[in-house]
């Protein structure tokens, strides 16, 4: 499992790779709590490189969209690899988070809100 | 494809793997990587290998999270099974109950339940008591249906016969052969037949490549099927087989074929150490019932209300009824038959005396001593479960000390994933089946006759119908035989209708 982060625009972006299991999904919350408790409330994901994703990494995400939205922030993610989409999808997940093909229409999405 | 993924070998159910881990979860990426690795070179496609995957993490993560008291050092068992059409995954633990109807309920707000069945083609879930409780994932061979192929039709006006020159040759059935099989099916039942593998050609090939289907098929001299005659085997120990799916081409009627082909399975089964074959005839016509007559089988019982309608049938929109209909139990031996000792109950034992001089079977009854009563550690039911046909069918192999709970929740169990028709085969050379007999029948099982050899020996079969209605007016009997044995079936169904 690899995280890395960077800034565009005041917005943090992190990048996952790698599979977001039950094993795993502990390392991505650590990081996204450590983000949010920076002060940092609008991030988004970018999930290229996750091939693979179970309801404890859909958890997670959900965990962090929920503490975000009570700071006014969000959580949007993008580049989802097709069967992790097809993951969000049966789960329902497709519903509560905005989801784009790119980082950067993600990133231009804060400032069009 | 993973390059490293072999080719479906032939093979009957088997084990190909079993882990035992602590249940901790730093050890669950181990279980993850088998299961991945195993089922990838046993031939199941990427997309289905992902599924079974996160089926599996879903079931095991919930042993982990909530099997044991922190603290408490619990173990867990995944094995990884082969089956001639799908891959089986068993998670097993002992630790904490927790409520496994979840897995089965139609709305869920639980994540990993709604992954765990989007992902798999069955979830079975059971107690099974001091031993702790088990969840089995089952993920079906991706099959494409013969009706996916293009199967030219027949209209039954436009038959027009072979001449009575052309050779038609008897063999057995090649597994490369399913395509014009089905092909042959489609002409003769159209998508009616209910033993839906026959549509899925790939599927019916790697029955036939375990050995629990053998076929024998008449080919003309271009070498395509024109009749057929399969036996099948439930599991590989089975001492006799079904015989089924008979199917001549219209063009070819008039020949023989049908007694043909069943006097060279007939051999073709002795030969391989079968003893005998039963058959299921459908009785909303009679000529299933009478060719089997014809062919030397006895009638054996009934199983009331055994059959709806398949999907593709319904799909083909060509019942109007969704009403399950009712079968006759044929037998006949393939070798001479042995001489063996049985215990009857004791309510029934007049009409098994009527079906074994029928069935002309040597039989030396006995009577069972309940005083001495020899109950093993724990009891073994087999369970083979139709979902499609909303039946399950149980065997007994062992009578436990927790003989009757375990039964009463097999059947609970069945009943939440909406079974409508549980058959339950005892067997007659153990006399506890004599001796609990009165108890089994108290949970609403009634008698639907015998099987010969069916379980290493005769056993007596019982049936549950749950929410099933049935009329007996629907039914059409054959001979005077049937008429006697489908009337005392009749009746045992009635009694237990009226308690």
């Amino acid at each position: 499992m690899e995280i890395t982060q960077k800034t565009r625009n005041g917005v943090e972006i992190i990048f996952i790779t790698g599979r977001l299991d039950a094993y795993n999904s502990n390392l991505v919350e650590k990081k996204l709590n450590e983000i949010i408790a920076s002060g940092k409330i609008n991030i988004v994901a970018d999930l290229a490189g996750v091939e693979y994703i179970s309801s404890s990494g859909l958890r997670v995400m959900l965990s962090s969209l929920k503490k975000l939205d009570k700071l006014d922030g969000a959580l949007k993610l993008c580049s989802l690899q097709p069967y992790v989409g097809e993951v969000f999808e049966i789960a329902g997940f497709t519903q509560l988070f905005e989801i784009y093909d790119e980082s950067n229409d993600a990133v231009s999405s804060f400032s069009d809100n | 494809m993973n390059p490293d993924t072999v080719e479906r070998p032939g093979v009957d159910k088997e084990i190909l793997a079993s882990l035992k881990l602590k249940a901790e979860l730093k050890l669950l990426p181990i279980v993850l990587r088998a299961v991945r690795d195993v089922a990838c070179r046993y031939g199941l496609d990427k997309a289905s290998v992902r599924d079974l995957e996160l089926a599996t993490e879903e079931a095991c993560h919930n042993v982990i999270e909530h099997a044991y008291e922190p603290g408490e050092e619990g173990y867990y068992q995944v094995k990884i099974h082969r089956e001639p059409t799908c891959f089986r995954i068993t998670v097993r633990d002992q630790g904490m109950p927790f409520n496994l109807q979840r897995l089965n309920e139609d709305e869920t707000s639980d994540i990993g339940v709604k992954l765990m069945r989007a992902c798999t083609d069955e979830i079975r879930s059971r107690y099974l008591g001091k031993r702790g409780k088990v969840v089995e994932l089952v993920k079906n061979f991706s099959f494409e249906s013969v009706e996916d192929l293009d199967v030219p039709t027949v209209q039954p006006s436009a038959v027009k016969m072979a001449p009575a020159s052309e050779k038609v040759i008897l063999r057995l059935m090649r597994p490369d052969e399913t395509v014009s099989l089905a092909r042959l099916i489609y002409r003769v039942y159209g998508y009616t037949y209910p033993h839906e593998d026959i549509y899925y050609p790939e599927k019916f090939a790697s029955l036939l490549e375990s050995g629990l289907v053998t076929s024998c098929v008449a080919v003309n001299e271009q070498d395509e099927i024109v009749g057929h005659l399969g036996v099948f085997l439930e599991t590989p120990e089975d001492h006799v087989g079904e015989s089924a799916l008979a199917a001549v081409d219209p063009r070819y009627r008039g020949r023989g074929l049908f007694p043909k082909m069943k006097k060279m399975m007939m051999e073709e089964m002795a030969a391989k150490g079968i003893l005998g074959l039963y058959s299921r005839a459908v009785t909303v016509h009679m000529a299933s019932q009478k060719s089997n007559v014809k062919m030397g089988s006895k009638e054996t019982g009934f199983i009331l209300a055994h059959s709806p309608p398949t999907a593709i049938f319904k799909k083909m929109k060509t019942e109007t009824t969704s009403i399950r209909r009712t079968v006759a139990l044929f037998y006949v031996p393939v070798v001479p038959d042995q001489e063996q000792t049985v215990f009857l109950p004791c309510k029934h034992q007049e009409i098994i005396r009527k079906i074994y001089n029928h069935t002309g079977l040597s039989r030396v009854i006995k009577k069972a001593d309940p005083e001495n009563m020899n109950l093993a550690p724990h009891s073994h039911i087999h369970s083979h479960v139709l979902p499609e046909m909303a039946s399950a069918f149980l065997r007994v192999k062992v009578f436990g000390v927790d003989f009757i709970d375990e039964l009463k929740l097999q059947i609970r169990d069945l009943k939440l994933r909406g079974t409508e028709l549980i058959v339950l085969d005892l067997p007659l050379k153990d006399p506890n089946t004599a001796i609990l007999f009165p108890e089994i029948e108290n949970m609403k099982f009634f008698f639907g006759g015998i099987m010969p050899e069916y379980l290493d020996g005769d056993s007596i079969r019982l049936q549950y119908l749950h929410n099933v209605a049935f009329d007996p007016e629907s039914v059409d009997v054959y001979s005077e035989f049937a008429r006697d044995i489908f009337d005392y079936v009749v009746d045992e169904w009635k009694k237990q209708n009226l308690e």
